[in-house]
């Protein structure tokens, strides 16, 4: 007979209970920031982010042995995330800025003599036009180059294949170009080059 | 510009940064354990009460929805022990006729009141998180028991920063003797209760919550007897304002060479909310001369009260935030010029720079308030 799933039928069911919850505890207090900092860029604003995280992991709590039957926990998790973004239940408005009573600006480190205003600026005008991209470009832009995964783990985390992925992303890109003059790369060639 | 950075370089630094705006996990994590673990655990018995008279009403503002509107979660009902005041309590809540008589009154903020132990509602006051917050407190009423007849009180309490950014109010259901009823809204949710509208039995809390994104109504029914407080669905009356619907700028204030007013115009079709203060910097060249101190207030003007407002623009509306140019200088008599003013507002935020020369010694800038004044 095939072994189609695993019973740990000695274990008490109020400690393996437990231990579950540790563990679903643990995850959480270890990886939400990570997990809320991958859904800020994809929804754009703190309170949707908040809610995409809470939202995802609430659902998977009770599917938790599956999580943790996954090989990478953390990319089985934002993947569901992602999923979750990408399927229209989060419908947010991509450009949203909300105020925040505790932001300072950004701590930039600059090298002397550079225009730090333009930069500024530039970056500003940046992220808006990571606003303009469609969600499945935005969420291949952030896996890509946020998380620096490869294309292949891109595409296995958007559910498509590896050639959408890349296509996706060279799209992102020639949108995201226009909004400065920047020097060549070998990385956004690649991709630029597949530009249709 | 041509950048010294590629396409790809660049926009890893521009996620890298934006990344840091992302919520605190903290408050994340309470909600989440709360929502699996706890409820798992939970065998549904009360939790401990901290107020052993009460049993408080516990707001639990669901997670924002996609529309204009917030689901409340209503985990509680507030059953007042009405033994002192009211009777015997216990029903169950509907709505009552009431008085046909609105009273809004409290607008937080514009009738600071000292709290002391002299006060009615001293002992209803919620206590900040940290001693070194400041407290803003008023009360809005009186609210009538239908059945009965009693008086009743609600007593805002607003906690700041410091800087007279809210970090929260508590909204409490007060009797005329000061004794605590029920707690409306906790002040752990971080909402800025802006003020209080009461519809004879029908209490309507008006708050902020930049977390929350926007402005709501939250609205709570009172029981005939007084005894049960029922919470209804928030209603957004505001979202938070966005970038693509803001106009940024800078233009001279009331006092000429000493003050500059950072304006904010509402060029959407919709009503937007914000609270709080922009961020004021003065530059020469690559160098920045001065980062301006957020104060509530200045020599020439700012917020009156102890706490930012709450601005909701109505569609081509002004908020405007006065910056004030201190002029102390350094000992030697000149003040170091500046040739740009960066100004930016909100998170991820909205950056306008423009040139404007000023001697600048120091900057402060105080909160955004609504009209063309920079002071309320």
């Amino acid at each position: 007979m095939g072994v189609v799933g695993t019973l740990d039928v000695d274990s008490d069911p109020a400690a393996s209970l437990s231990g579950r919850n540790e563990r679903f505890a643990a995850f959480v207090r270890n990886r939400t920031d990570t997990l809320m900092k991958t859904a800020y860029l994809l929804t754009r604003n703190g309170p949707d982010a908040e809610e995409l995280v809470q939202d995802n992991l609430v659902w998977l709590y009770p599917r938790w042995a599956q999580v943790e039957a996954a090989e990478h926990q953390l990319a089985y998790v934002r993947k569901a995330m992602v999923n979750r973004f990408l399927a229209g239940k989060r419908k947010m408005s991509a450009s949203e800025v909300h105020f925040d009573e505790s932001f300072d600006g950004f701590a930039e480190v600059l090298p002397p003599g550079r225009d730090e205003t333009a930069e500024v600026d530039a970056r500003d005008q940046m992220w808006r036009e990571l606003g303009v991209l469609s969600e499945r470009q935005r969420a291949a832009i952030v896996l890509r180059f946020f998380h620096d995964l490869p294309d292949a783990e891109v595409a296995e985390a958007l559910d498509c294949r590896v050639g959408t992925v890349r296509s996706l992303i060279s799209r992102a890109l020639n949108t995201l170009r226009t909004s400065g003059n920047f020097a060549d790369d070998a990385v956004g060639s690649y991709y630029l080059r597949n530009v249709t | 510009m041509t950048s010294n950075r590629s396409l790809t370089e660049e926009l890893q630094s521009v996620l890298r940064a934006h990344s840091l705006n992302a919520p605190e996990p903290s408050g994340a994590i309470e909600d989440i354990l709360a929502r699996t673990i706890a409820a798992d655990s939970s065998d549904e018995q009360p939790s401990p009460r901290s107020r052993p008279r009460v049993l408080r009403l516990l707001l639990r503002p669901a997670i924002v929805g996609v529309a204009a509107s917030v689901a409340f979660v209503l985990v509680g009902v507030a059953v007042v022990n009405a033994t002192r005041d009211n009777g015997s309590g216990g029903s169950t809540a509907s709505l009552s006729e009431g008085s046909p008589a609105t009273v809004q009154q409290n607008r937080a903020g514009a009738a600071d009141k000292s709290v002391s132990g002299d006060s009615p509602v001293a002992s209803a006051v919620a206590e900040c998180a940290r001693p070194s917050d400041r407290v803003s407190s008023s009360t809005a009423g009186p609210l009538t028991v239908p059945r009965t007849g009693a008086r009743m009180t609600v007593a805002v309490t607003t906690c700041t920063d410091g800087r007279g950014v809210a970090t929260g109010s508590q909204v409490d259901v007060v009797s005329q003797t000061g004794s605590l009823l029920a707690t409306l809204v906790d002040r752990a949710r971080a909402i800025q209760a802006d003020f209080v509208i009461i519809e004879g039995a029908r209490i309507t809390v008006r708050g902020y919550s930049a977390r929350l994104g926007g402005a709501f109504d939250y609205p709570f029914t009172m029981s005939p007897d007084g005894t049960v407080f029922t919470a209804g669905p928030a209603q957004r009356y505001a979202s938070n304002c966005v970038a693509d619907n803001v106009r940024v700028s800078i233009k001279d204030g009331p006092v000429r060479d000493r003050t500059q007013l950072v304006q904010v115009v509402n060029t959407d079709i919709y009503p937007c909310a914000l609270a709080g203060y922009p961020t004021v910097t003065a530059l020469s060249g690559s160098t920045t001369r001065a980062v301006a101190s957020a104060t509530i207030a200045g020599p020439s003007g700012g917020v009156s009260g102890s706490v930012a407002p709450v601005v909701v623009l109505t569609p081509g509306a002004v908020a405007t935030s006065l910056v004030e140019l201190d002029s102390q200088t350094d000992g030697t008599g000149v003040c170091p010029a500046s040739d740009r003013v960066r100004v930016s507002i909100g998170a991820p935020p909205r950056t306008v720079t423009i040139p404007l020369k000023l001697p600048v010694c120091g900057l402060q800038v105080h909160p955004l308030v609504p009209g063309e004044t920079g002071s309320n």
